[in-house]
């Protein structure tokens, strides 16, 4: 049990670096979009690709967070009715959900894949502005995908061996 | 099996989901994908999920919800919560109910520069219900006066939910925000005066204050406001003028409010750039999750054709325009007891918006009014997402029975503020007619 | 059987493309005998534009609009028109091109059949112009100007006439015209109404970049060969017959809203001398846009020398 509970945290440090390079991207968003405002109206110009780079960045800020949203249980769950029930049978419910979380993530993080090998296939570029290429940011939405479906297990296997899983902090709720 | 009865079975199985307790991204998603695999197949579910997740985020509008929740997070760090909640208080802190009446403009003034009802309420409650329960405030006043409270930071621009509307109906993102504005002004006043007519009838619920401010106190508090005055300049006036897009008032608001800081910490080190950021991947991440899981579900539930029959039998109704509103906004209430604010929005539109569309209603005027809608919901039991939020960072010192039981006099103020919307549309459509 | 559609236009948009497609699943309808019909799923609820492809091709719908200039590099052949901006050709002779093409060309069906989509028919866009906030009489006055840009061509172009890109979706464009954040939009007539682009910008300078391409009315390949001989018969001929209706109906709206604007909506239309911007298809930014679907044509085996040569000046 305490070597699980060390994996989970070993895995949520690793979550944390991700989370990590999604803050430092959304701080580069912001710093590009107001560069383009300041530059819009002190020089008359544009920041070459601003818009091109907003789009790029958002599915890595997304994706690259949503399993460290779980890990800390900020998906938002409804907890009224399964208070009530028994210990075992609240338990066995939640790693129900747990796993269909797994599911759901490990599926669509394989149709995700798909989607990146085909992009990759094709060349997929990113045109305006400026150019680049899509494939690693397809890829990067897979990966963080399935970074979810292993945090949704691991975290059923915590509930199932009765560990407790830390409780939503409300600050982190919208 | 016809693909109706797959759409009821499947909406039944999300509810039965969220009662349970499955997380509501999981259950919308999962739902809307084995709902898909049930009518057109595995591969064509699977061929959506490979696009819906990607499709969704490559996208320049939605880049506007992590800047709007940076603003709100990074205003929280500069303190202007606290310079609000201090400028108010010495304002109306003695009359019967100053506390709750100064939480509610607190909360309003910061909701200009936060798009976060939850944000919002967090912050007044982590201010504002100590000094309340302290001086003999009544639990359920004061803590459901900062739960409604909230709402407000999503009526006054910016607002992360206004923009998801605007995403999801496709409408001027501009106008809204800007349409929420007056509306978010008289609803606080509102708010103010249930208040007030509440401790009009039972004064033991919020003893007056005795502490004594000089007028040079007061004075001196307006000045803490004014970062915030300087703040709510540049986003409103910003977008009203056109000095820029959306997106862009989120980048501009989260840069000065980042300065503000900055300048309240004497340095870059007590703001905690990295703290906050990991905050707004976070939310951002939830709310994202949820909207992809409800567009999932609700790609479903237009292929079952459920979404259409319901909306054909709306629009059919041979009733007066009044009565589908009526019955649109028990549709909100109803389902905004189950669900919050985002994925309430994603799964009902594109029932509800076409038909609103087909009766002749303004579509910025029915992002307001939906918006208020929600927003009642995200305070109604069971599910009252602003009541669990004030409840769990009140530290134990309430109970979130108290909060429900304190909310009727504000959901009853919401009311009147949907009749005003609706005998009254100017109140939302005046300002963006004028842009 | 029914059929399902999706676009993801909306139906209240009541333009050439929505009125079209109406008129598509009624004859549908009367030519099958009732037999067969189509429900349309329309404002892209079932399949926003980046999945459409993909959603038809694995069956979530049995047709649907493909906006190809989304997909440069999954539908290359198919965008031959959208890499050569400017070129002269008419909204009807785009679409006359590109059946031409399927017809001489296999590679080009192929891209298609490859990824189980099989083309019905072809919806190309108008002509397009330059909607400005301000009167351009020539290439030196768009100096510095910014201009609206998209996709994969116009912004080699808008270099080319030493003015600013300004990459924006289609939504933005509205309010980035009425706040001047940018200058002006290529865009044609119709589309300029069905956007409300001309109510904040006033000058239509008849600059010649050509008709754009377009939609490709696809169909999921397993659908359309699962339709017997006489469904399918009623269908390819369907295809044919409504690029007819829908160029009369966007031609109809042409002239509806250039009846518009030199009345109540008051926008200007102003001649540019064609020939300053036929010169720019020199620039090297220019060329290599060009080039680069040479290659890629190429690598599909098609020799495209008549190709090319009918989107020459
Ligand atoms: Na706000
Ligand atoms: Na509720």
């Amino acid at each position: 049990m305490n070597s699980l509970l060390t994996v989970r945290l070993a895995y949520g440090q690793l979550l944390t670096y991700c989370g990590w390079f999604a803050g430092a991207a959304t701080f580069a968003m912001m710093t590009i979009v107001v560069a383009n405002v300041v530059a819009r109206y002190a020089f008359n110009s544009s920041v070459p690709g601003a818009m091109e780079l907003t789009e790029g960045a958002l599915p890595l800020i997304i994706f690259l967070s949503l399993a460290l949203t779980q890990f800390h249980g900020g998906h938002i769950r409804v907890s009224m009715l399964t208070d009530r029930l028994p210990r075992t049978l609240s338990q066995a419910l939640l790693v129900l959900a747990l796993l269909a979380g797994a599911v759901l993530f490990g599926w669509a993080a394989w149709a995700g894949w798909l989607s990146a090998e085909k992009s990759l296939a094709i060349g997929e570029m990113k045109r305006g502005s400026i150019r680049y290429p899509v494939w690693p940011i397809k890829f990067a939405v897979s990966f963080g995908m399935a970074l979810l479906t292993v945090q949704f297990l691991i975290d059923a296997l915590c509930v199932a061996v009765g560990m407790p899983l830390q409780d939503a902090d409300p600050e982190e709720v919208e | 099996m016809s693909n109706l009865v797959i759409g009821l079975i499947g909406t039944g199985c999300l509810f039965g989901g969220i009662l349970l307790g499955v997380n509501v991204m999981v259950v919308l998603g999962l739902v809307g994908a084995f709902g898909l695999a049930a009518l057109v197949g595995f591969q064509g579910a699977t061929a959506l999920l490979s696009t819906v997740f990607f499709e969704t985020t490559h996208s320049f509008h939605f880049s506007v919800i992590p800047l709007f929740l940076l603003m709100g997070f990074f205003a929280m760090r500069a303190g202007l919560g606290e310079d609000l909640f201090e400028a108010t208080s010495r304002w109306m802190g003695n009359l019967r109910g100053g506390l709750a009446i100064s939480t509610t403009i607190g909360a309003a003034a910061f909701g200009a520069a936060s798009g976060s009802s939850v944000g919002t309420a967090t912050v007044f409650t982590k201010l504002a219900l100590p000094q309340m329960l302290d001086r003999g405030y009544d639990k359920s006043l004061a803590s459901a006066s900062i739960a409604i409270a909230g709402t407000l930071a999503v009526m006054i621009p910016p607002s992360a939910l206004m923009v998801v509307y605007g995403i999801l109906t496709d409408s001027s993102i501009g106008a809204l925000l800007i349409a929420g504005f007056i509306p978010g002004i008289i609803f606080a006043v509102l708010l103010c005066l249930a208040i007030w007519l509440t401790v009009l009838r039972r004064p033991e619920l919020a003893p007056i204050d005795s502490t004594k401010y000089t007028l040079r106190e007061k004075l001196a508090s307006l000045r803490l406001a004014g970062p915030l005055v300087l703040i709510i300049f540049c986003i409103v006036s910003g977008l009203y003028v056109g000095i820029f897009t959306p997106t862009e008032a989120g980048a501009v608001g989260a840069a000065l409010t980042l300065l503000l800081a900055v300048i309240r910490h004497r340095g870059i080190k007590g703001v905690q750039i990295n703290a906050t950021l990991l905050e707004t991947i976070r939310t951002s991440a939830m709310i994202f999750g949820i909207l992809i899981s409800a567009l999932l579900f609700s790609k479903f539930l237009a292929l079952s054709g459920l979404a259409n029959a319901v909306g054909g039998y709306l629009t059919g109704l041979d009733v007066d325009p009044w009565v589908i509103v009526v019955l649109v906004s028990i549709i909100y209430l109803l389902l905004g007891m189950m669900m919050d604010a985002p994925a309430l929005l994603a799964i009902t539109l594109p029932i509800t918006h076409p038909v609103m569309m087909d009766l002749g209603f303004d579509p910025v005027w029915f992002g307001v009014f939906v918006v208020l809608l929600v927003e009642i919901g995200a305070v109604t039991p069971p599910v009252g997402i602003n009541c669990f939020v004030v409840q769990a960072a009140s530290g134990g010192r309430v109970k979130l029975e108290e909060v429900f039981k304190g909310l009727v006099p504000f959901v009853l103020a919401g009311f009147v503020m949907l009749v005003l919307l609706y005998i009254f549309p100017q109140i939302a459509l005046f300002l963006p007619s004028r842009m | 059987k029914t059929y399902t559609y999706i676009t993801y236009k909306p139906q209240g948009a009541n333009d050439a493309h929505s009125r079209s497609l109406q008129w598509f699943v009624e004859e549908f309808a009367k030519r099958t005998g009732g037999k067969h019909d189509i429900e349309v799923f329309w404002g892209g609820s079932v399949a926003a534009v980046g999945e459409t492809p993909e959603a038809l091709a694995y069956g979530v719908g049995d047709m649907g609009d493909i906006v190809t200039p989304y997909f440069p590099d999954q539908f290359p052949l198919n965008n031959a028109i959208g890499f050569f901006i400017p070129q002269p050709l008419s909204s009807d002779a785009v679409a006359e091109a590109m059946v031409e093409w399927h017809r001489d060309y296999p590679q080009f069906a192929d891209e298609l059949t490859s990824q189980n989509l099989h083309a019905i028919s072809f919806r190309s866009l108008e002509g397009y112009g330059l909607l400005c906030k301000q009167p351009i009489a020539s290439m030196t006055d768009l100096a510095g100007k910014r201009i609206r840009s998209y996709g994969f061509a116009y912004p080699a172009l808008i270099e080319a006439m030493k003015a600013i890109p300004v990459s924006l979706t289609t939504s933005d464009t509205y309010e980035a015209l009425e706040r001047s954040i940018v200058d002006c939009a290529p865009i044609g007539p119709a589309l300029a109404r069905g956007f409300k682009y001309d109510e904040v910008a006033k000058y239509y300078i008849e600059m010649p970049f050509g008709a754009s391409f377009g939609h490709i009315l696809a169909m999921n390949l397993d659908s359309y060969q699962g339709m017997d001989d006489e469904t399918r018969a009623v269908l390819d001929q369907l295809g044919i017959d409504y690029m007819v209706e829908y160029a009369a109906m966007l031609e109809a709206e042409e002239v509806k809203v250039r009846e518009l604007w030199q009345g109540e909506l008051g926008v200007t239309v102003l001649p540019f001398p064609g020939e300053e911007l036929t010169a720019l298809i020199d620039d090297t930014g220019v060329q290599a846009v060009r080039a680069e679907w040479e290659s890629k044509a190429t690598d599909a085996g098609v020799s495209f020398d008549d190709i090319v040569a009918k989107l020459r000046f």
